[in-house]
């Protein structure tokens, strides 16, 4: 199988082109730029890091990531270095490497530890294993008892992929019976309820053919930053041609790249699209071939339901009106040319099709209308809307970007899959909606721990994760009386963090296991010392990276540090459900690879991708939904009483929304990923502090740092009723007046997360995470 | 003619992501106070642009290290690296006074100063500088000078960059967008 090596430019470059040093006790003298130098180097030079005797290993960087293969060197058994492994197609980043310092952090949490003080207050006693898992077996126990199973909290994260972590933690409580799930992804919800019910899945990689596109719209995200090792192959597409365009209300790392800037107000993407589209489908640029055979747009809909209609008794035999005989037939008849609109026939009394409502829809956003509402100008709307439909294959980058972190962040993701179906961009190499994908694409891996019988396990009605906090205080939709917390920190990622952090305080006991003292450890009840990369085995096949990746142990863990799949182990043996988990870990990972093809022994040689190269997602537009069409028309956006074609609302908390919060918080305020870190993890190793500094800093213009007497470097407090957020004030016209940049993912002992001030709206047609709507003031602190 | 080792830094295709920075310290496992290589920064305001620039120590034709460090720790080998014998260091900092792109760097705590090696015994072992190793765009390489001259055109100084004149650095740069005229 092919596969695609990095087409690093060094390797071209022979190793013979480098001239050795002369050599020891030889000394000669010679005129060099006018100086006498003299050769006198000694001939053997030691490398810093020894690593003569190092046994090597490869692992996974394994959260929410691109999960890079890692090589890491161990001495003596220590990990001294992490590199990464050439068996990978793109390269690790500084994050990666700096891996040696997070297994060998001073701060790492070596024992159980209790807390002893207030919440919050950092005292702590260390206990042993055995009294901490006995004293959660009866938190467990006292919680059953009093609340039922109802009264657990379960949530784990993205610090870790790999299959034996996070799924452990479930299936663990599913084996007791069931727990109140905390729900909704903050990254990238909207995108996981809007494009599966679109087009059939997500986390299908359309990164492959990005060097292959003529138009790369890379819409609210920074592929730069938050996709950075394969970021060259846009550039790669850039040299051959491609005209990149970035819209983003800052002049992120990847705009400053693109051929064109197009500054955008926050949450208001999808009046952008719709203006689009409106543009598209006027001006007859859509593919009508693609449109009548390959999407749902020629369906008919009926006036008075408002739902699609289909055959009776036939899931996926819906109608649509044959041009030809003028007649009703289902959708998949031969030979029929459907019509996209049945505007001027007899039927329209009766009938519409998806086409006309989402003509309907696009209809009134006129240019002028567009850059009312965007602040983008009507030149450059019509502009754009020409230019991606014409020049082609052309590809949206999506990514889970900040675009879709809004109050109606499911219509921003399904306008940019409107656009892609209306221009026939799918399916052929350069085109598409880009996602983040991996080996679950192609294979089915099956959960470590076999679970138990799906009646046993109690459904319990969510806490949505971005009202954690006030759902907690205000015990809906009941009251939490035990939480573990695994792979993710609430305290640096969930909204509204001051709610967050009285919730934590609230729940009588709180677990949280990690590996450092992590912004949330600070508020738990007890901490458990969990292992991380390269003190555990493990196994990756998932989401991120197109190879399946045997993560293997190279040092024996810090402490009394256990893997996840440990402590879980030894609860279900208290609980009397142990003989599942009490497996090794090899063991495990053979079941999850069960059925894939993919043997464990294969894995020790090196990574195994089951994926062909390049993987054109969704090919000659063959989706994956039940009629294999794009499926435009959402009936469970209509269930929860809205629009079921993608229409534009403009947001609350946004400059033109609520007056009256925008007369005390005049500014708009978006959050940036940076380079330091993936979420909050990995901001705390030294090296990653020397490369990206110590403290957050909140990006504004310099008209409105003018305004509030604000200068470069001036410490600032960025502020609305929920809370502050302390940074330093990077004043640079690299972002569109009016708004503001935060960066996520600052600790609570580098002065805290930018969420502190974030949107804790739940975004109403998925479940979203509305971050990007959120409105605040800045002054200079003190 | 003698020969030089040097680096092409493609600017136009680095993003910053400051991945040859810290490699750079996990290969040679310097002090938090040093970093042989950096990433700076290049932005304008009005037109709002922004380009990074990864450099270390330009193994100069005319090291003004080399020529202003009273124990002789510097020499130029025979292939053009500048290096430091880092045991006649009495860290004085002449050096970092002399040198006008920052290479060498004082370390408070060991009392010394210390610059980037061209990871001389990688070279020696017959692979790259780890910076190269490192880099996910391919945007440093490493060679004989002459020879990416030949293959790479670019500038040696960029605006608000030390004259190229005073030391001769051994390095070609592809300029970002915003240099380019």
């Amino acid at each position: 199988m092919e596969k695609k090596q990095n087409k690093d430019k060094q390797l071209s470059l022979s190793r013979r082109t480098f001239i050795k040093a002369s050599g020891a006790a030889v000394t000669t003298a010679a005129v060099v730029g006018g100086v006498d130098v003299l050769f006198d180097s000694p001939d053997v030079v030691d490398a810093a890091v020894d690593l003569s005797n190092a046994k090597t290993f490869t692992s996974s960087c394994a959260m929410e990531c691109l999960h890079h293969n890692l090589k890491g060197y161990v001495v003596d058994g220590k990990l001294v270095k992490v590199e990464s492994n050439c068996d990978d197609t793109t390269k690790a980043c500084l994050r990666g490497i700096s891996r040696t310092q997070w297994v060998n952090h001073p701060d790492r949490i070596k024992m159980p530890m209790l807390r002893t003080g207030e919440k919050g207050e950092g005292k702590w006693k260390e206990i042993g294993w055995d009294e901490a898992l006995d004293l959660i077996v009866t938190k467990i126990k006292e919680t059953q008892q009093q609340y039922g199973n109802q009264g657990l909290a379960f949530r784990s994260g993205s610090g870790n992929f790999g299959s034996l972590t996070n799924s452990v933690g479930q299936t663990f409580f599913n084996y007791l019976g069931g727990n109140t799930p905390i729900f909704g992804s903050l990254c990238c919800q909207v995108v996981s309820t809007t494009m599966p019910a679109m087009i059939g899945t997500r986390t299908e990689a359309m990164r492959d053919t990005i060097p292959d596109s003529k138009y790369i719209l890379v819409w609210g995200t920074n592929p730069a930053v938050t996709m950075q090792s394969y970021f060259p192959w846009y550039l790669d597409a850039m040299k051959k041609g491609a005209r990149m365009v970035t819209i983003d209300p800052r002049l992120s790392e990847t705009a400053a790249k693109s051929d064109e800037w197009v500054e955008i107000l926050p949450g208001t993407d999808t009046a952008l699209g719709l203006g689009m589209l409106k543009i598209i489908i006027e001006d007859k640029l859509y593919d009508k071939e693609f449109l009548l055979h390959k999407s749902s747009v020629p369906f008919l809909v009926d006036k008075t339901t408002g739902d699609q209609v289909k055959e009776e008794g036939n899931d996926t035999g819906y109608l649509v009106y044959d041009e030809l005989s003028k007649s009703i037939v289902r959708h998949d008849t031969p030979g029929i040319t459907p019509a996209l609109s049945i505007v001027g026939t007899d039927i329209t009394d009766k009938y519409t099709t998806v086409f006309d409502l989402i003509y309907e829809e696009a209809k009134p956003w006129t240019p002028e209308k567009v850059q009312e509402e965007t602040d983008i100008p009507a030149g450059t709307v019509i502009r754009l809307a020409r230019e991606y439909a014409t020049t082609k294959p052309a590809m949206i980058i999506q990514n889970m970007g900040g675009f879709q972190r809004t109050e109606f962040g499911s219509y921003a993701v399904g306008i940019h899959i409107y656009l892609a179906i209306f221009t026939g961009n799918f399916g052929v190499p350069g085109a598409g909606v880009c996602d983040a994908g991996g080996v679950t694409q192609a294979i089915k891996v099956n959960p470590a721990i076999k679970p138990p019988e799906a009646s046993t396990i109690a459904k319990y009605p969510a806490i949505p994760a971005p009202k954690f906090g006030e759902y907690i205080l205000e015990d809906k939709p009941t009251k939490i009386n035990f939480l573990w917390l695994m792979t993710t920190s609430l305290m640096t990622q969930f909204p509204n963090t001051n709610a967050v952090k009285q919730a934590l305080k609230k729940i009588p006991f709180v677990v949280v296991a990690d590996n450092l003292m992590t912004s949330t450890a600070l508020y738990a009840d007890l901490i458990l010392p969990s292992t991380t990369i390269f003190e555990d085995t493990n196994l990756m096949a998932s989401i991120r990276h197109q190879h399946v990746q045997l993560m293997e142990k190279a040092v024996d863990p810090v402490g009394q540090a256990k893997p996840d799949l440990w402590i879980f182990t030894e609860l279900a043996k208290r609980f009397g459900f142990g003989e599942e988990f009490d497996k090794t870990p090899e063991e495990l990972i053979e079941r999850c690879l069960e059925g894939t093809g993919i043997t464990i022994e294969q894995l020790k040689k090196g990574p195994v991708t089951p994926i062909p190269f390049p993987y054109i997602p969704y090919k000659d537009g063959i989706f994956k939904t039940p009629t294999k069409k794009a499926e435009l028309f959402m009936p469970m956006w209509k269930e929860k009483g809205f629009n079921p074609v993608v229409t534009y609302i403009r947001p609350k908390e946004f400059i033109k929304g609520d007056q009256a919060l925008v007369e005390k918080y005049p500014l708009m305020a978006v959050q940036r990923k940076i380079n330091r870190t993936i979420h909050s993890s990995f901001g705390t190793l030294p090296w990653i502090i020397e490369a990206g500094g110590d403290t957050p800093h909140a990006l504004i213009h310099p008209d409105d740092a003018a305004a509030r007497g604000i200068k470069h470097d001036d410490k600032v407090v960025v502020y609305n009723d929920r809370g502050e957020h302390h940074a330093v004030a990077i004043v640079k016209a690299h972002i569109k007046p009016g708004i503001i940049a935060l960066e996520n993912g600052w600790w609570e002992q580098q002065g805290g997360s930018s969420s502190y001030v974030t949107n804790d709206a739940v975004e109403p047609l998925g479940g979203g995470h509305c971050c990007n709507n959120t409105l605040v003031e800045i002054k200079k602190e003190g | 003619m003698s020969k030089q080792v040097g680096f092409y830094i493609d600017m136009a295709n680095c993003y910053g992501c400051q991945t040859c920075q810290v490699a750079c310290k996990s290969e040679q496992g310097t002090t938090p106070a040093v970093s042989w290589r950096r990433v700076r920064h290049f932005d304008t305001d009005y037109p709002a642009t922004h380009g990074t620039l990864s450099m270390s120590c330009n193994h100069c034709d005319n090291p003004e290290c080399l020529k202003n460090c009273p124990t002789g720790a510097y020499v130029k080998l025979a292939n053009g690296i500048v290096y430091q014998n880092h045991d006649k260091c009495i860290g004085c900092r002449m050096c970092v006074m002399a040198c006008p792109y920052g290479a060498p760097q004082y370390d408070p705590e060991e009392g010394k100063v210390s610059k980037c090696s061209y990871c001389r015994e990688r070279i020696e072992a017959g692979l790259q500088p780890q910076c190269v190793e490192a880099c996910p765009g391919g945007n440093i390489i490493a060679g004989d000078l002459q020879e990416l001259r030949a293959k790479y055109p670019g500038a040696v100084e960029l605006t608000g960059m030390p004259k190229a004149k005073l030391t001769r650095p051994s390095i070609i740069i592809n300029p970002a967008k915003a240099f380019k005229k």
